[in-house]
């Protein structure tokens, strides 16, 4: 028996030091490789070169994932949160909700490449919006609105019930509940899980390549125009296979947004707990 | 009765299949405080939680019969009015976790008070009414999870007066506070009754006879035995009652 419990314990501690060891590994090989090529022309011009990547910098994939990481954010932050409050305060059937669930559940197995056929097929060719951020930004939309709805119906369904019941019985209505007591409560674990799901959106190339990302383009301008995104930009570096370098580069300054948003996220949910 | 605010008839609460509350007929009359009594598992908080509706809120059950607020069948009001008339306090205090003004401002905000005098007023009468306001005057922004429990719980009752409610049901307020909070809960819901009906479920007895005037005992989801409290508890006219008051259900 004894021994049974220091395998388990071996086990879990090795798993625990592998994972981090793999983690910590890819952020230092990367931000080392990368670190040469992150200079402040690397940050602020457009990419040149013979081969598209090999000079300049990447300026304009940097203001293009932004432009496509919020656009998800937004589309995913409005359709997960409301379906959660939908789930949690309007519905009264146990099995709709369930019926919801297991959508969203699908929907969060779906391949991203195949989320962006369907945007291709939806939003570029059957509206005729053309590859544009847009599209790509809601496609990219709704490959997370499932992370963003888990998150949101979970952060919902830990607000103590008796406050609820306390607000109703004032008298007040529910959205009354959601807008001024719920949401305030929930806030910060709704914030977090937005974000989360934004960097899940970044750093995800798939359901750009037929929605809206492109190998080159200036500094976008307009939502209703292609973009270069990070991901896919990295992707065309690396096929090419010209610039190592570049890549490194590229992946340092997505990676570093990613830490940099999940520290935020991580802290803004932790700020309520205090 | 005529002069009953509140009736009862027929009135049946089954969860799922079972039936947890047969044919209750009664009628509470205004400006009193009426005390449901009975053993745990009797019934009591599920009439009480039926008379504001806030049975509905859990799934699964199924009523029968009527009850009339003024004359009016509450399953044909608006939830909403209906709440806003019928004020309820909870076992466990539950202050919003914001500030002590904002408690209080919550539902007159809701109810379309728009201006800060008016809302100063609203908040300032209904402390007082609880006796909170002398406590708290100058900390009025600090957060209400800060103040003991029989003070949250005097809170939650000047909450519950701001939206001008004709009644106030209790569900054993006093349970989780101490014994002076106890008093203190006490001696303003009897202060209380010249403005307010209060109905107020209790498992303590010496609680029941000191503030109500009238008691209606519960036992096995039937409404057993009822009238003035000092009659019921002196020469209850059944068996059952008798036995519970001595203690044999306790």
């Amino acid at each position: 028996m004894k021994a049974k419990i220091l395998l388990v314990k071996i086990w879990a501690v090795t798993a625990c030091a592998l994972t981090l060891g793999i983690i910590f590994f890819l952020f230092a090989y990367v931000f080392w490789n990368g670190a040469e090529a992150i200079t402040w022309e690397f940050l602020t011009s457009a990419p040149k070169g013979l081969v598209i990547g090999t000079e300049g910098g990447i300026l304009p994939a940097i203001v293009g994932s932004a432009w496509y990481t919020a656009i998800a954010c937004g589309f995913g932050a409005v359709l997960g949160i409301a379906t959660a409050v939908y789930q949690v305060f309007y519905c009264r059937s146990s099995r709709i909700s369930s019926a919801i669930s297991l959508v969203m559940q699908c929907m969060a197995g779906v391949p991203s490449i195949v989320m962006g056929l369907f945007g291709y097929s939806l939003l570029v060719l059957a509206l005729g919006w053309g590859k544009c951020i847009l599209a790509g930004g809601i496609t990219q939309g709704i490959m997370i609105l499932p992370f963003i709805q888990v998150r949101a119906e979970k952060a919902l369904r830990e607000v103590d019930p008796l406050l609820i019941r306390a607000s109703y019985s004032l008298g007040v209505s529910r959205a009354y509940t959601i807008r001024k007591l719920v949401l305030g409560q929930c806030l910060p674990q709704l914030v977090s899980g937005v974000i989360l799901g934004g960097c899940h959106a970044m750093g995800a190339a798939a359901p750009l390549i037929f929605t809206g990302a492109v190998i080159m383009s200036k500094v976008p301008k307009s939502v209703m125009k292609p973009a270069m995104a990070l991901p896919y930009h990295l992707y065309m570096l690396l096929i090419q296979g010209t610039s190592s370098v570049n890549a490194y580069g590229t992946a340092f300054v997505m990676m570093l947004v990613v830490l940099v948003a999940n520290t935020a996220a991580t802290w803004f949910a932790w700020r309520r707990k205090k | 009765m005529n002069d009953a605010v509140l009736t009862l008839e027929n009135f049946s609460v089954s969860y799922e299949k079972k039936e947890v509350l047969h044919e209750i007929s009664t009628a509470i009359r205004p400006n009193r405080i009426t005390a449901i009594i009975g053993p745990s598992g009797c019934g009591k908080s599920t009439l009480l939680k039926s008379i504001n509706r806030m049975l509905e809120e859990e799934g699964g059950v199924s009523c029968k019969g009527s009850i009339f607020l003024n004359g009016q069948d509450i399953r044909k009001m608006p939830v909403e009015e209906l709440r806003r008339r019928v004020g309820m306090v909870f076992q466990t205090p539950a202050p919003f976790p914001m500030s002590i003004y904002k408690n209080m401002t919550y539902a007159p905000q809701y109810y379309g008070v728009g201006k800060k005098q008016e809302l100063d007023r609203i908040v300032r009468e209904n402390l007082e009414i609880t006796g909170l306001y002398e406590e708290v005057k100058e900390e009025l922004g600090k957060s209400a999870l800060k103040l003991s429990g029989g003070q949250q719980q005097r809170l939650c009752i000047a909450r519950a007066l701001t939206a001008q409610p004709e009644i106030l049901l209790l569900d054993e307020p006093c349970s989780a506070l101490d014994v002076k909070s106890t008093q203190i809960i006490e001696d303003l819901l009897v202060q209380l009754k010249q403005r307010y009906t209060i109905v107020i479920v209790t498992h303590n007895l010496f609680q029941a006879r000191r503030i109500a005037d009238d008691c209606i005992f519960l036992l096995n989801g039937q409404l057993w035995e009822q009238g003035n409290t000092r009659e019921l508890f002196e020469a209850p006219s059944r068996q059952e009652t008798r036995d519970y008051l001595a203690g044999v259900y306790a």
